[in-house]
């Protein structure tokens, strides 16, 4: 109903050509399933559900450790009492007769703790105890859960110790010689850190293909339909019709980018509270004008630019099948290294500036974690737009070859 | 004034000459038939006369236009239909026209007006709001033909209008076909069916191997050729059995 309105919505159109050519293909897009499903669907419903739905079943809090206790010493109160308020763990007494290791290899807890006999008397007597942690390392589950118990145990040591020392009129300090304190150089939290490495990337992925199926389509695809004859036959200069077809893509990447970051930060949202502990204080991420700006910047050059190259792609394949083979070519040389760069240490990022759509990854980044500086920020879009222009370039070029356009 | 002169017109590809120094002229108000076997040079010759190619060598005008100089002028004069219809699937009928009405600057309410005239007449009102991809090919072939019309052109080329469409529908075309040209109005037209051909043209070209092997009349090519049936004339031009 809605592509019917603008249907009729082009009778109203001026007598300009570009907004005519314009018209048309969205008109055009917004019937084509392929473009309604990788520009718009695809970000919406992807990333929340690549993000948080593995996080959401191994989230400790959600999923909490079967733990088994084989408590020898009735007296261990206290321990046990520790463990079963443990929000990450779910405990329950264990047949000291049976065969634990068994247990926990075929999955029925996913670790055991072994309290020894004397565990009490021992720590009472001022001696040392062991504990004994059964787990298995392949199961995420039971590696968060010896961890949990690991943090607990050594809480419970250290308030023992503690103790002990303060028997024996000995301070703290006698075994904390050297204590550490950090201090940090800028405001930045789990929330910006994370951001940093997933947001520019799905930036750079979703400006370069979002758009990607409407282009080829638009391109290739009427090669293909053989519906570019009859509009090359009409009174629209190329230039136009080349313009209309760009910036009816850039329209879409725009959208696809808004909708990529806007869903990237509701999962990231939904992601921090999944993994926080009662301890942990975890900073979301600040959406300061610097940042906004960036991420606009980011999404428009990017679209700009991944428009460019795979316009030149679509009008040089003969069809849509072929144009989408040299896609798969094209993202293994621009997106490997723009996905590398969102994991290289900050001092290798500067080089990064220069590559396209690295650079976007890259400057991103540094705006997230507030290192950006104004050259970074000039070097990096102003290279990035020396790329648009120069695959603008090639694509204008290619669609004027009568060679290309039927490949003869 | 002659609607269409074609002088030496020349495309090659990588070495291969298509369409090999051709002449030929087409006069006012006239159906001029082009034809040719496949693979002749009928596509490129009509795709250099719609300035969709550019000729290699040689020159041709459309209504006194340049077809390389005055590009432009040319596509404001001419209509098209292609031998694939060129319609977009994923637009109405009415959508499609009104595409193409736009890029030839027709107004609004003209616009609306031409484009319930032509479906009525090629009976497609009834389909008018139905994507065009669900229409048969027939009925493809005549949104095609309107879109070619919609404007009006003095010039119109027409590749193999009536292919796959039923006996109606095709006599509902040639119908328009003879209308445009009382309405002093050109068509050139490349078809298969010499039948049509034959009752629609009055003159015709027809193109073998890249060259013209005949230019003129269809009169004086049924007296030189010694016979009223077009498909045999045609054979035996073909076969170099007529001089």
């Amino acid at each position: 109903m809605m592509t019917a309105f603008i249907g009729e919505l082009g009778f109203k159109l001026p007598d300009n050509k570009l907004l005519i050519i314009i018209w048309r293909e969205l008109l055009d897009a917004l019937r084509d399933r392929r473009t309604i499903i990788a520009a718009f669907i695809l970000p919406i419903v992807t990333i929340p559900i690549f993000m948080n739905l593995p996080l959401f079943f191994m989230s400790p809090t959600r999923n909490p450790a079967r733990t088994g206790i084989v408590n020898l010493d009735p007296q261990a109160v206290f321990l046990v009492k520790a463990l079963n308020e443990t929000p990450t763990l779910t405990v329950s007494n264990v047949d000291p007769e049976l065969n634990h290791t068994a247990l926990v290899q075929e999955n029925v807890y996913d670790l055991i703790v072994v309290i020894p006999e004397n565990f009490t008397d021992k720590i009472t007597g001022g001696e040392s105890v062991n504990l004994t942690i059964i787990y298995d390392p392949s199961s995420m589950v039971s590696e968060t859960g010896r961890t949990s118990v690991t943090v607990i145990v050594n809480e419970i040591s250290k308030s023992i110790t503690y103790q002990r020392l303060s028997k024996l009129n000995i301070s703290k300090e006698t075994i904390e010689p050297i204590k550490i304190s950090s201090v940090t150089v800028r405001k930045v939290g789990f929330g910006e850190v994370m951001a940093s490495m997933m947001l520019p990337i799905f930036v750079a992925v979703f400006s370069v293909a979002g758009a990607a199926s409407f282009v080829f389509d638009s391109t290739a695809g009427e090669k293909e339909r053989r519906t570019l004859e009859v509009l090359i036959s009409s009174p629209v200069p190329s230039r136009t019709l080349i313009a209309g077809k760009y910036l009816s893509a850039t329209l879409i990447t725009l959208i696809t980018g808004i909708l990529t970051v806007a869903s990237l930060i509701l999962s990231m949202r939904i992601q921090v509270s999944l993994f926080q502990t009662g301890e942990a204080s975890v900073t979301s991420l600040e959406f300061s004008p610097g940042l906004v700006l960036g991420l606009l910047a980011s999404i428009v050059i990017g679209g700009l630019t991944g428009n460019a190259l795979t316009m030149a792609l679509g009008v040089f394949a003969k069809s849509f099948r072929e144009a989408q083979q040299y896609f798969g070519a094209l993202n293994t040389i621009i997106m490997v290294p723009a996905i590398i760069v969102a994991y290289l240490p900050p001092r290798m990022l500067d080089f990064t500036l220069y590559l396209p759509i690295a650079s976007l990854v890259a400057i991103l980044r540094k705006i997230i974690v507030k290192t950006a500086t104004i050259p970074n920020i000039v070097v990096a879009y102003g290279v990035s737009i020396v790329y648009l222009t120069i695959f603008i370039s090639i694509a204008v070029r290619l669609f004027r070859s009568e060679r290309v356009l039927f490949r003869v | 004034m002659d609607a269409i002169i074609v002088k030496d017109l020349t495309k090659r590809f990588n070495g291969f000459t298509a369409v090999d120094h051709i002449n030929f002229t087409v006069k006012k108000g006239i159906i001029y038939g082009f034809l040719g076997p496949n693979g002749a040079g009928k596509t490129t010759t009509l795709r250099m006369l719609s300035t969709v190619l550019r000729p290699t060598e040689g020159t041709a005008e459309v209504l006194g236009y340049d077809i390389v100089r005055q590009k432009r002028r040319v596509r404001k004069v001419i209509g098209l239909v292609p031998e694939e219809t060129g319609v977009y699937d994923r637009l109405t009928p009415v959508e499609n026209l009104l595409f193409y009405g736009k890029l030839w600057g027709m107004e609004e309410e003209e616009l609306k007006e031409r484009i319930k005239e032509l479906l009525e007449r090629l009976s497609l009102w009834e389909k008018r709001d139905e994507l065009a991809g669900k229409l048969s090919k027939g009925m493809k072939r005549k949104l095609a033909f309107a879109r070619a019309i919609i404007h009006n052109p003095p010039v119109l080329f027409l590749d193999e209008p009536t292919l796959g469409v039923d006996v109606m529908s095709a006599r509902e075309i040639r119908e328009m076909i003879k209308e445009i040209v009382r309405e002093d109005r050109t068509v050139v037209l490349s078809s298969h069916n010499l039948w049509e051909v034959q009752n629609l043209c009055s003159e015709l070209s027809i193109i073998n191997e890249g060259k013209i092997i005949y230019s003129g009349s269809i009169e004086n090519l049924e007296r030189i050729s010694k016979s009223k049936e077009l498909e045999e004339i045609f054979v035996r031009l073909i076969r170099g059995e007529v001089a």
